[in-house]
């Protein structure tokens, strides 16, 4: 099977999309602001995570020429 | 909180001297300088803090105890011990010396937020600032494919965790309507338990057991610490991993201790996974820095305990555990980058060629084991206490003890292979002097927690 560490990577991002749609319900729900701020701190992070991960998957493109993650196997064993 | 301050500003002032200095050797020792300096402001801290009540800062999103500062303290201690051990091997890493350092500045900024969260935003900020550094600290060894490959599956793993804890945290938020963790005590009740907030501190539990390396989610574990650069698996084995401790118990024995009945089950089922895994894979390890990587697996299940134990005693346990285990830990990954080769047949008849680095190899590789006078046997001791006086879960005590037996296989091979075994072990790095003095400093403190641990309680 092939996986793209950069499809991995933007299934994570989904993920922190989805705790970032919860948190601004609740938020309405609630009637609270504290929750949206904490938004804009996860989109900030998620932000800095993007500029280290799209790094490290270049570093290791730059090498192998391939963004699969099957080939990082080499460390097992 | 002066020492949160200065942490950041040192970590620029140390990319600014990328810039300005170019000489490696002059880098590391302004380094050094600095650590030593926030050392001091991390003791001034601690000192000008009023012993009675703790202290609130920044609207409530910090809240500061003797305790926390008493351990940001042991933590930049730790640090400046490590920098001072092992700059001549940072220097060697890459061409990029300024910014290790700098990064290490900032995993203590984050380290700092763990130990004084108040609020879940602090929370989930000080583990991303632990751990993104972290991410390019692995994989700092550019040319290195092995480190390029650790780096990459850290960072995947780690932000996966990220994803899961936030949505932990604001389940949470969703049952007590707050991120403050003194409104969780006040608004989450054991009886009349939201299932959302039960979901949630599940989903906290699984996110932390990442970051501490506890069973379930171990397997990042020896590929990381084997494929980084042999001396920041020092740090991120040793003082990433008891921050992260450290703030696991502030989290789950101040916001959640009165709903302990829900959540001790599984964490005493995930330490005994722990410490079993953890245990009976190093066993079988060829390489002493993967068996060490095993053996932070290992050393998890026991800090473990202390979260187990929601009483006064746990505390206690995790600061001498966190100070043994760091200091012990750093020392052993010390005298292991002055060789070449990091299998055991690596370490044979090393006694004869460098007798100062076999012999604190194993004052450092007693106290793993937990061999009476070391620290790491107080450290054992202190943390299966804690559990003893909870008065349950008497059987993973047992089980614990039974561990550590195991343990002391693995650990002693490096002894036998030093002491009683033949060979030319090569040398990486000339040992000099100052390495020797360090080197006995750090058995000394080794000692010292073994036979007055309460100078760190």
């Amino acid at each position: 099977m092939r996986r793209n560490a950069i499809i991995i990577f933007m299934c994570i991002e989904l993920m922190l999309n989805s705790v970032n749609l919860l948190l601004v319900s609740f938020s309405r729900f609630y009637n609270d602001i504290n929750a949206q701020l904490f938004v804009f701190f996860i989109m900030v992070v998620a932000a800095a995570e993007v500029a280290v991960g799209l790094a490290v998957i270049v570093m290791m493109y730059r090498k192998v020429h391939s963004v699969d993650i099957n080939i990082l196997n080499r460390l097992k064993h | 909180m002066k020492a949160l301050i200065a942490a950041t500003v040192f970590g620029v002032i140390m990319m600014f001297s990328g810039i300005v200095m170019h000489n490696r050797k002059s880098i590391a020792t302004l380094a050094v300088a600095l650590f030593a300096v926030l050392t001091g402001i991390s003791v001034w801290d601690l000192i000008s803090a009023p012993c009675d009540a703790p202290q609130l800062l920044f609207n409530n999103m910090l809240r500061l105890e003797n305790l926390s500062l008493w351990f940001c303290v042991l933590m930049t201690a730790a640090t400046l011990l490590y920098v001072m051990l092992l700059h001549k091997e940072i220097e060697n890493v890459g061409s990029h010396v300024a910014e290790y350092f700098a990064l290490i500045f900032f995993i203590l900024t984050g380290i700092y937020l763990l130990a004084t969260f108040n609020n879940m935003l602090m929370l989930f900020i000080g583990i991303e600032i632990l751990s993104i550094p972290q991410y390019i600290l692995a994989g700092s060894d550019k040319y290195n494919l092995k480190s390029s490959e650790a780096s990459l599956k850290y960072f995947l793993m780690g932000a996966f965790s990220t994803g899961i804890m936030l949505m932990g945290i604001t389940l949470v938020y969703g049952a007590a309507h707050s991120f403050n963790i003194m409104d969780f005590v006040s608004m989450l009740h054991s009886e009349s338990l939201n299932p959302m907030a039960l979901a949630g501190i599940l989903f906290i539990i699984m996110a932390f057991s990442f970051k501490v390396s506890a069973a379930p989610m171990h397997m990042w574990t020896p590929d990381v610490y084997d494929g980084a650069p042999t001396p920041f698996t020092a740090f991120m084995a040793t003082i990433g991993k008891a921050a992260a401790f450290f703030a696991f118990l502030r989290l789950f024995h101040v916001a959640f201790a009165n709903l302990s009945s829900h959540w001790t089950t599984i964490i005493a089922i995930i330490t005994a996974a722990t410490l079993f895994i953890g245990n009976i894979t190093a066993v079988f390890q060829q390489s002493v820095k993967r068996m060490l990587a095993y053996s932070s697996i290992a050393q998890a299940g026991f800090m473990l305990f202390a979260v187990l134990a929601v009483n006064a005693a746990a505390w206690h346990g995790i600061i001498i555990y966190a100070a043994a285990y760091s200091v012990a830990t750093i020392g052993l990954f010390s005298v292991l980058v002055k060789l070449k080769d990091y299998t055991y047949d690596g370490f044979n008849g090393l006694a004869k060629k460098e007798p100062m680095l076999a012999f604190s190899a194993a004052i450092f590789v007693f106290s793993l084991a937990g061999i009476p006078l070391t620290g790491g046997f107080m450290a054992k001791y202190y943390v299966l206490l804690a559990v003893m006086q909870q008065g349950h879960q008497m059987w993973l005590i047992i089980f614990a003890l039974l561990m550590a037996a195991v343990s002391v296989y693995y650990y002693f091979r490096v002894i036998a292979a030093m002491y009683f075994k033949a060979g030319d072990p090569q040398i990486a790095s000339p040992v000099t002097l100052g390495d020797k003095l360090l080197l006995g400093l750090t058995c000394l403190i080794v000692l010292l927690l073994g036979i007055a641990p309460q100078l760190v309680m």
